[in-house]
């Protein structure tokens, strides 16, 4: 049981995710479709997890990731990426990802990955 | 490395070049290889996107169908039917459109590249035909339809995906996986469709298919999501123009619904119509990709194949343009370097009358200036060489007569040694004289000198002859060492050894460095020079014992020297005389027998006087006598050895005569002293000539002279006196006087005694001499025996004889009892001397002893004889 939140900015991608998690007793305590609200939920809701699109309207994931590790945010984070390049994933875990899923993907591959973090 | 010093400037030229024309041909190759699989790969993508295309255009069919299949089955069949069909002719044209397409030659290559694929596309194809048929007889739902559709579509983009995934490029591959990420949006925008229109037509989603709904709309934003990732500028700007507008808001207003289970204000056809016409400008922005990867590729086709033929012609004329200038280089190099080998080989041979002519102004050019400067330069020493060869020629002719000359004539042997010790070929004419011997050339000294050296010598030529070859020993040192330096050598000529004396000396030859090239040896023939030493030698002889005589002679009494010599002469000039009035070959032994007596008592006369140098040669004449006595033939030739021996004691008694007149020359000018006559001389003689034979006897023996009456026995027979007496003393010394050791027995005095007596009966004219020696007397019985033993008496007299008989004939001439001879006694003349002696004064004699005790014999003789000696 763990506190989530959802950074996508496809609706029925969150959609996806927070049903997957749902089912598996997850709760998801906040989602945002840009980083500027990745940011804040994160910093006011100090979730267990954070699943984080790496494409997004304002900025990239990857930037997101980094503000957050720097503000001291301690949650797992998974990065999602739609182009599984092996450069955006090493660099995703240099900058203190835990794990990352290409999209798109089932939810069984998620919940397998979600497992793993936490 | 030296392999490559050894080859020929043709192959070293080659050597060098060949790496790089090697560079050269692999470079190019690499870089045509290069452009040419560009342009394969180009070509080769550029027909994978043409098959592709066709492809996508079956999919976009294939999803049309699925969706108006879904639809037909879900509701209304009517509605659909003639859609279905119309879609189903449209869908199995554009598949036969991918088979014509694969048909083609053109694409053969990449057909057979991805044949298992295509095949494998071409089952799922096949599987359309009894999909359609399940459909029509509704046998199966619409989900299934979907999901078999589905499926097939699936293969089709992942073949699509194989075909153009393997391009070189990277915009390319870019650019293809935008469009793969395109296409897979798409079909989930399509599956989208289907499954919409199954729920329009129910009027709401189920459970199951709510959450595949929301799935694949996710899906189409996380693959559209990729696409905007990749997708060039171009593309992405058509995408955001085409798909927007009303009808895609239209959609998502419709998917709203669905989702949130909102009332459904319009139909399933109205949800197809709208979702088509999105997916419509889905497929118009792939088409608009599709054109533009295929006019880029066929860009990057043709770019690559002007390229290639640009690498080719660039590639293909450098190369060449490097052969040729290699080639022109080199080949005038080569031909350069070909005309000076040929020039060198001609100057080889000896042709010096041609230059060298290279016009080319390189370091080729410079040596064969040098070159042709040298040629001259050789030419000129050539000369040179040649006059100094014939001056040289004319010199050696000359020098070399000259020294043949030389070394014919010189009487020193002189040859050459070489290192190997071996005599040189060329050795003086005087070598084979010295030696008497041709074959000398080429034997080592040492053997050479073999059979002449004793061993001792040879051995030490050998050990002299490495010194000689050591440099390191100073060549005076070692010629101090030298064992040849004046040796005998024994030579063999004509049969007769003849023995020479020769001298050897050696004198190194080196070169300006010091190092010994040649010892030279001469050889001098000293013989002559030795022989006259030895005889410088003899004659030094001669000198010292002319000296020793003049010495002797000045140590004796003049007056009793004189006499001496007076008397031998005489005595001596009887020999010769009595010899040349002897008849040739008889009476031999009477004239021997009368020499000897001289000869003997000479011999007493000398001894008494101290002339040690006559009385060792009276002795040598006395044992040449003695030899010729025992010898039962004697001849004349025999006794002249004796006359010669006889005639140099004359010469040398000569020479004392004239010495002693000099000698009394001097006494004559220094003394004024009248001469009288004395005893003096006399008895001084005596005495030393006793003292000398008990001193070689051993045997001490007191001398007294008694002469009371102070008588003068007359000069002139002083001389016969002197001999009876001496030859006395000599017999007492010899069988009187005994040796120490018996006188102690005997219990007389060691030292003997000889007692001598001068007296007259007054008034007489007579003298008498009284001698006597306290020895043995006389051993009767030893005389007889011995008498009897020489046939002198007969056996049976033996017992007649009396002791007058015995002194007869111990007084007779050749009489002698003692077994052994020396110089005093032994001969048997002794008393035979002192009988005649007596005769010769007129005098008489008589004998008186005591056997054990005494021996006396009284002489007595007229005062007033005036030449007893003229008989």
């Amino acid at each position: 049981m763990s506190k989530v939140l959802i950074v996508d900015d496809s609706v029925y991608m969150r959609t996806l995710i927070k049903t997957a998690l749902t089912d598996k007793g997850h709760e998801i305590v906040g989602e945002a479709a840009d980083g500027e609200n990745a940011i804040n939920l994160a910093l006011e809701l100090s979730p267990d997890l954070i699943t984080l699109d790496n494409i997004l309207p304002d900025m990239m994931g990857l930037e997101i990731l980094k503000v957050l590790r720097e503000e001291g945010v301690t949650s797992k984070i998974i990065m999602v990426s739609a182009v599984g390049q092996q450069t955006v994933v090493n660099k995703g875990k240099e900058l203190g990802a835990e794990e990352y899923i290409v999209k798109p993907f089932t939810a069984e591959a998620l919940i397998e990955v979600v497992n793993k973090v936490l | 490395m030296n392999r490559i010093h050894n080859l020929s400037v043709k192959s070293k030229f080659a050597l060098a070049i060949l790496p790089l024309i090697i560079i050269i041909v692999v470079f190019d190759y690499l870089q045509i290889r290069e452009h040419y699989e560009d342009y394969k790969d180009s070509q080769r993508l550029n027909k994978a996107i043409l098959v592709g295309i066709e492809i996508n255009h079956a999919v976009h069919e294939l999803q049309k169908e699925r969706g108006i299949s879904a639809g037909f089955l879900s509701q209304d069949a009517e509605e659909f039917r003639g859609d279905l069909d119309a879609q189903r002719y449209k869908t199995d044209s554009t598949i036969q459109a991918f088979y014509d397409e694969i048909e083609r030659d053109q694409l053969a290559d990449l057909v057979s590249l991805h044949t298992e694929d295509l095949d494998n596309l071409g089952t799922y194809f096949d599987r359309i035909q009894e999909i359609r048929t399940n459909v029509d007889s509704r046998f199966i739902g619409a989900d299934q339809v979907i999901s078999y559709y589905s499926e097939i579509n699936e293969v089709a983009l992942r073949t699509v995906n194989s075909l153009i995934s393997e391009s070189r490029n990277r915009v390319a591959a870019e650019q293809v996986h935008a469009i793969i990420y395109f296409l897979k949006a798409k079909e989930r925008a399509s599956i989208e469709r289907a499954v919409g229109t199954q729920a329009f037509s129910f009027g709401s989603l189920t459970p199951e298919t709510r959450g595949q709904f929301t799935s694949l709309i996710a899906e189409q934003d996380a693959f559209i999501d990729a696409f905007t990732t990749i997708a060039d500028q171009p593309s992405l700007v058509y995408f955001n123009n085409t798909v927007s507008g009303q009808d895609v808001v239209e959609v998502d207003r419709l998917r709203e619904q669905l989702i949130q289970s909102l009332t459904l204000e319009n139909d399933a056809n109205y949800w197809y119509q709208m979702s088509t016409t999105k997916i419509n400008l889905l497929k118009k922005t792939e088409d608009f990709m599709s054109v533009r990867i295929h006019d880029y590729t066929e860009g990057i086709s043709a770019e690559a194949n002007r390229s290639l033929y640009t690498v080719l012609v660039v590639d293909s004329s450098i190369a060449l343009l490097t052969f040729v200038m290699i080639a022109f280089i080199v080949s005038h190099l080569l031909k350069d370097v070909e005309t000076l080998e040929e020039f060198t080989k001609k100057v080889i041979a000896g042709d010096l009358s041609k230059k060298v002519i290279i016009k080319t102004r390189d370091e080729i050019g410079h040596y064969a200036d040098t070159f042709n400067l040298m040629i001259t330069e050789i030419k000129k020493s050539h000369l040179a060489l040649k006059k100094e060869r014939d001056k040289a020629r004319f010199l050696y002719e000359n020098i070399y007569k000259q020294s043949q000359v030389v070394f014919e004539n010189v009487e020193q042997g002189i040859f050459l040694l070489n290192k190997e010790h071996k005599i040189s070929r060329l050795y003086s004419r005087a070598m084979e004289t010295i030696f008497g011997t041709k074959t000398i050339a080429g034997e080592t000294l040492v053997n050479f000198m073999r059979t002449l050296l004793i061993p001792r010598d040879l051995e030490a030529l050998e050990m002299f002859m490495k010194h000689l070859f050591n440099s390191d020993i100073d060549e005076d040192v070692v010629n101090q060492l030298n064992p040849v330096e004046q040796v005998k050598i024994f030579t063999e000529s004509g049969g007769m050894v003849n023995t020479k004396y020769i001298r050897l000396a050696f004198t190194r030859i080196e070169n300006k460095a010091g190092a010994i090239q040649q010892i030279m040896v001469t050889v001098t023939d000293e013989t002559e020079g030795v022989l006259l030493q030895h005889k410088l030698e003899e004659a030094d002889e001669k000198k010292k014992m002319e000296m020793e005589q003049m010495l002797s002679i000045l140590k004796i009494d003049p007056a009793l020297l004189r006499g001496f010599i007076v008397n031998s002469r005489k005595v001596l000039k009887s020999i010769s005389a009595k010899y040349e009035g002897h008849d040739e070959g008889e009476g031999f032994e009477e004239l021997l027998t009368f020499t000897f007596q001289i000869i003997h008592n000479l011999k007493g006369n000398s001894i008494v006087i101290g002339l040690q140098i006559l009385t060792d040669r009276f002795h040598k004449i006395e044992d040449a006598i003695t030899k010729l006595k025992d010898n039962p033939k004697v001849v004349g030739n025999d006794f002249l050895n004796i006359l010669y021996e006889v005639n140099e004691v004359d010469i040398i008694i000569g020479n004392m005569s004239d010495m002693l007149r000099k000698v009394a020359n001097i006494y004559n000018k220094f003394s004024s002293e009248e001469q009288t006559d004395t005893n003096y001389d006399l008895i001084d003689s005596l005495k030393r000539g006793l003292s000398t034979m008990s001193e070689d006897t051993g045997k001490a023996i007191n001398f007294d002279f008694t002469n009371d009456k102070n008588l003068t026995i007359p000069k002139i027979i002083q001389d016969p006196i002197k001999d009876i007496l001496i030859q006395l003393m000599r017999n007492s010394i010899a069988h009187g006087i005994e040796a120490p050791n018996v006188r102690i027995a005997k219990r007389k005095l060691i030292k003997g005694n000889i007692a001598i007596t001068l007296d007259n009966e007054d008034g007489s004219d007579e003298m008498i001499l009284t001698y006597r020696d306290d020895g043995n007397g006389l051993n009767t019985a030893q005389i007889i025996e011995k008498a009897i033993h020489r046939n002198v008496i007969a056996e049976s007299e033996r017992d007649k004889v009396d002791d007058a008989q015995v002194i007869d004939l111990l007084f007779s001439d050749g009489f002698s009892t003692n077994e052994d001879v020396d110089e005093y006694s032994g001969r048997g003349h002794g008393l035979g001397v002192v009988k005649s002696k007596i005769e010769e004064l007129h005098g008489t004699f008589n004998v008186n002893f005591e056997t054990g005790q005494f021996f006396e014999i009284v002489v007595k003789f007229p005062s007033n004889i005036q030449n007893p000696i003229e008989e």
